[in-house]
């Protein structure tokens, strides 16, 4: 008993100190970044609710149904078990232990074995899933590329090792008379069996090297998580408590610099805008890069990963953590001696700058951060509820407004915005041309007027709806439909302004600021309270982002206005329109604003419409390429990720690609006509917005 | 009356008639001509009024083609064949004309005045009209010290025959080995400065059919440009791609041939002065941005229009009917 008392405490003592001296490091990279935003720790009802349903409950681990109950399985393996922890240490002490109250319960027995079980079963499912998804075969094709195999190897055998050690002390205690649960632990009487014709003596010592044994290899596992990924078990937690509520999608966050929201008009000297170094993000960013399991659900999901680019989200975040870990001691240091006398390695890693070619030394390539799209995919998916998007745009911002480093076909866009307001720079007068010959007049709001009452909705149109003459259809088809409603509606003509998505996309916070504070002044002077919208990125912009610009608005995308009509008998679709139809979720729309039913509404509601999905739809619908302003942007690397999309299309047989928002639209078109160039599409198939099919259904085609 | 000496070029028959219309009004033409004064060139110059044409045949005409004419013009200014010197020099405007001009001006410690939309004769020597700041004033001058060189916009100037039978002299101008040109290496054409550009889209259809735009851009002395379309399927390099996201261009004349004229293009070449279109389309987008539009297939209607070039080409058509 004295041995495995002292040898038990011993090596617990001796991992404490090296576990104990590990935490306080990272607890203190953790605290080498900004502090964060005000708003990342309040909401405590909202969180308490996020970590139930997703830690406890698993929710984001289950979207894929085999690796995620196979660690639902695990991960309450690992809860549970903490019972038999306890029940080991405390058989350092007494032999007999068991812990108080429930102890002896057949319950607790039973569910400890069970999940033994369950565990080894899950196990096995890992391995199989890490076999099959082998990178060395796959290449870039396994969400598994680039992440570190052997520490994942490494963890999988450990967590066998605790399994079995537990059985062995498990079974040898039930020959040796100590095992707390009469009946019940059916795996450990299993094992007591296969044991028992060893005897007494042989048992006894089993039981006694079966619990060090098992202590130790739990012990010998904290250390292993401590230094890798699988850190993650106590990080997650914290992760997705502090995450962004309900999500990291929709609107971004405001420059924060310090904790408090820079003032572009009058920003302070030492203000830090964006990411420039890793010591510029929040504690909130280095939790998120050591949070990482290097899962690699994002990077599956990734458009631009998954057409030949080098971003992938995984490899993105793994990049800053590592990179965050090699600078540590630098960090850390706290004077310029220190700081000498550190290793070259490490001061080595401290001149790499953030951004910058790979092959000059930088962390991240400019190629890997100019490639996202902004989508959302990777937050969509991420288990731990790891924020890549906003790290990207934050690292964005530092490049476009401190380096002035972004792709130069941004520069026209820029000039555009600045100059005339709208990214072709065409200018205000250009926005009234979309309602000529229309069958009704356009009412269009006098300039410093006020919204009548009997306005029901104010039309916003934007830029790509005004300018772009795919979507002036898509405008024209909205207007009409709504004046057949009877809705009462307003234009603002040329005193909109471009709502600046694509600038805050890109990075360019100022400018976004200052579009978007002109529109707010030019929406609250006119009174508007509900604006109904036909672009899914004016729809983001004006209704969740115009908040932090003082704009509060009820917002409508022209999807959800038009299923409401319908569903009011205000537009009733009568004339069949025959065709085989997919329907394309906008990233800005779906993912980022949950808003998937009403397109699909107003398709069931089209009499001869036969809708066929695309494999990639709702939350893991595949972006069209044209977000994060890489519509202004030229795509050189890899395949287009618009031809991919327009090929998943093509594959439902659709003769009617739509979609409802003008960006899909222009890329789901120029996709389709490079296609039918190519004599791989048929010249049929058209590109639309759902409204204009629902506009053919009421007009009776053998009139026009 | 006093010689009017007027840079004569071969290639350039409304640019030389207009000066040679222009220089009637100051005094009796005499055309510099750096080449053989064969009958048809003969012929025209005598046309408009050219009483006398200077020939000057060495090889460093076509070799080195600005200091020669520097040295020709020069020559001729300074040891007339008549007892006066020169009442003006007339240069037609233009990147090589302002360089020659100024030479000129150098070597005969002359007076110079560029952008010259109109000329008159008065009392103590020609008045030019000169168009400044972009077209904003006109401004008239005259040349007070040597002899008067005037660059003259051609465009301005309308041109009318008065047909007289011109005498061709042979002219020997010494050139000392000054008289050089520096040819750089080979630049690609610079699209974002070009004066006269050639595009061509998805309505060419292949590679094969993109030849029909490169051959229209030489013979116009343009430069060959491509929509994104043609530049993603290959047909162009990328840096001939006039877009948003690609070359924003300023031509003075843009033909764009089978391209559907779509936002990023526009924003593109929108600042273009003349735009031509050619698409298959009547309701593509482009024509509503065009000067001149026709509706037809790019590869019937360019080798046409290439025809039709070559015709003009070679029998210099001059509307005097202005």
């Amino acid at each position: 008993m004295v041995v495995r008392l002292v040898l038990g405490l011993a090596i617990t003592l001796a991992v404490f100190a090296v576990a104990g001296r590990r935490a306080f490091q990272l607890y203190r990279i953790g605290r080498a970044g900004q502090p964060v935003e005000p708003g990342r720790t309040s909401g405590a009802g909202r969180r308490a609710l996020a970590v139930a349903t997703e830690v406890l409950g698993q929710r984001k681990l289950l979207k894929w149904t085999v690796p995620g109950v196979a660690h639902f399985a695990v991960f309450w393996g690992f809860t549970i078990l903490f019972a038999t922890i306890v029940e080991g240490f405390g058989a350092l002490f007494d032999r007999d232990f068991h812990i108080p109250i429930i102890g002896t319960m057949t319950w607790l027995g039973f569910l400890e074995d069970l999940f033994i079980v369950a565990v080894l079963c899950a196990l096995a499912v890992f391995a199989v899933i890490r076999l099959r998804q082998s990178p060395e075969r796959e290449g870039r094709r396994s969400r598994f590329f680039g992440s570190h195999l052997g520490p994942a190897w490494l963890v999988l055998f450990m967590i066998f090792n605790v399994m079995w050690t537990l059985l062995l002390y498990r079974g040898a205690q039930i020959n040796t008379g100590n095992f707390p649960y009469a009946h019940g632990a059916f795996a450990s009487e299993a094992v007591a069996k296969v044991l028992a014709p060893l005897g007494r003596t042989a048992n006894d010592v089993l039981e006694t090297v079966g619990l060090l044994l098992s202590l130790g290899v739990v012990l010998g596992f904290l250390v292993l998580v401590l230094y890798s990924k699988h850190l993650h078990i106590f990080l997650a937690p914290l992760n997705v408590a502090f995450s962004r509520r309900p999500r990291a999608l929709g609107a971004l966050l405001p420059v924060y610099s310090g904790g408090k929201e820079v003032d572009f008009e009058d920003p302070g000297e030492d203000d830090k805008i964006g990411r420039g170094a890793i010591e510029d993000f929040t504690w909130k960013g280095m939790l998120d890069f050591a949070t990482c399991t290097e899962c690699g659900r994002c990077q599956s999901q990734c458009p631009a990963w998954n057409t030949e680019k080098p971003l992938s989200p995984k490899l993105l975040i793994m990049s800053l953590r590592d990179h965050a870990a090699a600078k540590a001691p630098y960090l850390l240091a706290t004077s310029d001696e220190q700081r000498a006398a550190l290793h070259s390695d490490v001061l080595a890693e401290a001149e790499r700058s953030l951004v910058g070619p790979v092959d000059g030394g930088g962390v991240i390539d400019p190629d890997v951060l100019w490639s996202c799209v902004t989508c959302g995919a990777c937050v969509e998916q991420c288990p731990v509820d790891i924020e890549h998007v906003d790290h990207i745009v934050d690292m964005r911002r530092y490049q476009v407004l401190i380096e002035s480093q972004f792709p130069k076909e941004a520069h026209t866009l820029l000039r555009n915005l600045e100059r005339a307001g709208d990214p072709w720079g065409r200018g205000a007068q250009a926005r009234l041309e979309w309602m000529t010959g229309l069958p009704f007049e356009v009412r269009v709001l006098d300039e410093g007027g006020q919204l009548p009452d009997d306005v029901d909705y104010l039309l916003w149109v934007g830029c790509a709806g005004s300018l772009d003459e795919n979507a002036k259809k898509t405008t024209r088809a909205v207007a009409e439909l709504l004046n057949e409603a009877g809705v009462q509606f307003m234009v603002l003509g040329g005193a909109e302004t471009c709502t600046g998505d694509a600038a805050r996309r890109l990075g360019q916070e100022l400018l976004f600021q200052e579009l978007g504070k002109q529109n707010v002044e030019t929406l609250n002077n006119a009174g508007a309270k509900r604006i109904v919208v036909t672009c899914a990125h004016c729809f983001n912009a004006l209704g969740n982002e115009y908040k932090q610009l003082g704009g509060d608005y009820e917002v409508l995308h022209h999807t959800q206005l038009l299923s409401q009509l319908i569903a009011e008998n205000k537009l009733v679709p009568v004339h069949p329109v025959d065709a085989a139809v997919t329907y394309h979720d906008p990233c800005y729309l779906g993912r980022h604003n949950r808003v998937f039913s009403p397109p699909r509404e107003i398709l069931a509601g089209v009499p001869g419409v036969r809708l066929t999905e695309m494999p990639r739809n709702r939350e893991t619908s595949f972006c069209c390429g044209a977000g994060g302003a890489r519509m202004w942007m030229e795509e050189t690397i890899g395949v287009r990720i618009n031809e991919t999309r327009t090929d998943e299309a093509l594959a439902t047989g659709a003769e009617l690609i739509t979609a409802a928002c003008p960006y899909c639209i222009v890329m789901l078109t120029d996709g389709t006509a490079v296609r039918k160039q190519q004599g791989q599409a048929s010249d049929d198939v058209q590109v639309v917005d759902v409204s204009r099919v629902l506009l053919r259904s009421l007009r009776d085609p053998a009139a026009s | 009356m006093a010689e009017v000496l007027v840079l004569a070029e071969r290639a350039k028959p409304r640019a030389t008639c207009a000066l040679l219309t222009a220089a009637r009004r100051l005094g009796t033409p005499a055309a510099v001509l750096g080449g053989r004064a064969d009958p048809a060139t003969t012929a025209l110059l005598g046309r408009f009024g050219a009483a006398t044409i200077y020939s000057v045949t060495a090889p460093e005409v076509a070799a080195h083609p600005v200091a020669a004419r520097v040295e020709m013009l020069v020559e001729l200014a300074r040891k007339p064949t008549k007892p006066t010197r020169p009442a003006a020099i007339l240069i037609a405007s233009g990147r090589d004309g302002l360089e020659i001009a100024g030479r000129v001006a150098v070597r005969l410690d002359s007076g110079v005045l560029s952008d010259v939309i109109d000329v008159a004769a008065g009392p103590d020597g020609p008045v030019a009209t000169q168009s400044v700041q972009g077209g904003s004033y006109l401004v008239e001058s005259r040349v007070v010290r040597g002899v008067p060189i005037l660059v003259v916009r051609v465009g301005h100037i309308a041109v009318a025959p008065a047909p007289v039978t011109p005498a061709v002299e042979t002219v020997r101008v010494p050139f000392s080995d000054r008289v050089r040109a520096v040819h750089g290496r080979a630049k690609p054409d610079d699209l974002s400065t070009a004066a006269v550009i050639v595009a061509g889209g998805r309505g060419v259809g292949s590679p094969q059919g993109f030849e029909l735009v490169r051959r229209l851009a030489a013979a116009l002395d343009g430069v060959a440009a491509g929509s994104h379309a043609a530049a993603e399927q290959g047909w162009c390099p990328r840096a001939m791609q006039v877009d948003q996201v690609g070359t924003i261009v300023h031509p003075s004349l843009y033909l764009a041939l089978g391209i559907s004229g779509s936002m990023r293009h526009r924003s593109g070449m929108h600042g273009a002065g003349t735009i031509v279109a050619i698409d298959r389309d009547p309701d593509a987008p482009i024509f509503q941005l065009s000067d001149l539009g026709a509706v037809g297939d790019v590869h019937e209607v360019v080798p046409e229009l290439l025809a039709e070039i070559e015709r003009r080409r070679a029998q210099p058509v001059i509307f005097t009917e202005e």
